[in-house]
């Protein structure tokens, strides 16, 4: 494995960040964004060292974070958790099959979304607003709890996140396996003929 | 469960976070805004690529079309300059008005025209870049509006960008008022009903206003960020809550906010 590898995965992380916020991305007309940076940590923990998987982690919650209204580097902690625990546990995981990509990009992204939906509502009242000039504050004391609200359009979003996770999981695989098929050397195949075993004729 | 590197890599990124989350939020927004810049050369070339794109588009539109297009705009321009000059003259005689009757002289909006380049990567924010910002004039909580009515407020503002949180955003709370009544409450996002945010929730009603489904609903300007009578959207439906303590009426939004491309800041 080159520098290619970790290089492009932070780039791929970075430029997805930015494409989950751009403005034609317009939430698919179910009102829900995809996210696909946990399918990029389940790639990175399963093919990457530990410190690109944290790197990747990292970044994606930073830059995330970078273009959202949630408290700043909040993001970061669910993604990293998600990074090291599957990169802890990737040998017990056929992890080739595009049955079992899916199903890990679900899961993880299920993780990741009620891990941050949890820390958001412990630390975002904590967090989440400044102080506020004296002028504004009737606008924000009418009601503003600041944090995002439990109901059943948050249970529609999760269910839509999981499902665009478990998509998102399979192309992320084949995409970087095609990256590391273009820009990496492939391994030299083993000889059947070895040249310590080879016959050396004397003059007899 | 964990090997040694694993757990030291996580304690030091929960270390690192919560060292972030402490920080004053003054600092924390400038980071946020500095890590945010980072994006501005990618925001500038999916501009350039949309130029480019619409400019291919109308050289591909044949020109019939184009001229009946310009001949649409002018006929309307020639609307607009008349409604244009018959609101001078009403508010040359609302000015003269006020000055007899000794009201205070009205502030005269000055608004700055801003493009969405951007929107929330969470699906629980509700909030979108502009591409103006503190170069351009603009401060925190300035209203943001469109042609149909409120959009939001400004919620931080780095140099050459700024983040609206939309109506409907729980950090967006609006005072509002039923026009026709003046009944005022307060609107949220939806709690029920609705999965793509074009409905919010007037909450807080006093339990005898008389809320029907069309109504038109606009800010009533107690709260200091949005100035009075910019249109909200119409009333959908109502009912008693918290054991008929008050009343909470579904509104359906005037601005699609999912399709918002261009919009104008409320300067100061």
């Amino acid at each position: 494995m080159n520098w290619v590898h970790p290089i492009s995965l932070l780039l791929v992380t970075w430029v997805a960040a930015f494409f989950q916020a751009a403005p034609w991305s317009a939430r698919l007309g179910l009102g829900v964004q995809p996210d696909i940076l946990p399918a990029l940590v389940v790639y990175a923990a399963f093919n990457a060292s530990l410190a690109t998987t944290a790197g990747v982690a990292v970044m994606a919650g930073l830059a995330y974070d970078a273009l959202s209204s949630g408290p700043y580097g909040l993001s970061v902690l669910p993604l990293t958790v998600l990074g090291v625990l599957l990169h802890r546990r990737r040998d017990l995981v056929l992890q080739d099959s595009a049955w079992t990509q899916a199903s890990l990009g679900a899961v993880a992204t299920l993780l990741v979304t009620l891990l941050s939906l949890t820390l958001l509502w412990v630390f975002g009242p904590l967090v989440a607003t400044g102080p506020i000039p004296p002028l504004y504050q009737a606008d924000y004391r009418l009601g503003g709890e600041g944090g995002p609200d439990f109901g059943v359009r948050l249970l529609w979003q999760c269910l839509l996140l999981v499902v665009g996770g478990a998509m998102a999981t399979p192309v992320v695989f084949r995409f970087f396996g095609w990256i590391d098929s273009t820009f990496n050397y492939r391994p030299v195949a083993v000889a059947a003929n070895r040249m310590d075993r080879e016959i050396k004729r004397g003059r007899f | 469960m964990l090997r040694k590197p694993h757990f030291v890599l996580l304690l030091v990124v929960s270390l690192a976070v919560l060292v972030l989350l402490a920080l004053p939020a003054s600092v924390r927004s400038r980071v946020r805004l500095a890590a945010g810049g980072l994006f501005l050369p990618l925001f500038g070339l999916a501009g350039t690529a949309q130029a480019v794109g619409e400019r291919a588009g109308a050289a591909l539109t044949p020109r019939s079309v184009l001229d009946s297009r310009i001949r649409e705009l002018e006929e309307q321009t020639r609307n607009l300059r008349a409604a244009l000059t018959e609101s001078q003259v009403a508010e040359r005689e609302n000015d003269r008005l006020r000055q007899m009757v000794g009201y205070p002289a009205r502030n005269r909006w000055k608004l700055k025209a801003a493009r969405v380049i951007g929107r929330d990567p969470a699906s629980w924010w509700q909030a979108v870049h502009l591409d103006i910002g503190a170069q351009d004039g603009v401060l925190t909580n300035l209203a943001v509006l469109a042609p149909e009515g409120l959009v939001g407020r400004v919620a931080e503002v780095g140099s050459r960008t700024c983040r609206v949180v939309l109506v409907g955003d729980p950090n967006c709370p609006v005072s509002a008022a039923l026009a026709d009544t003046r009944d005022s409450g307060v609107v949220r996002g939806a709690s029920a009903g609705d999965f793509r945010g074009t409905v919010v929730d007037l909450s807080y009603l006093s339990r005898d206003a008389v809320v029907r489904p069309g109504q038109r609903v606009i800010t009533s300007g107690q709260g200091g960020i949005y100035p009075a009578g910019i249109t909200v959207g119409e009333v959908i439906d109502s009912r008693m809550v918290e054991a008929g303590i008050y009343v909470e009426a579904r509104v359906r939004l005037a601005v699609n906010l999912a399709g918002i491309d261009h919009v104008w800041v409320k300067l100061p």
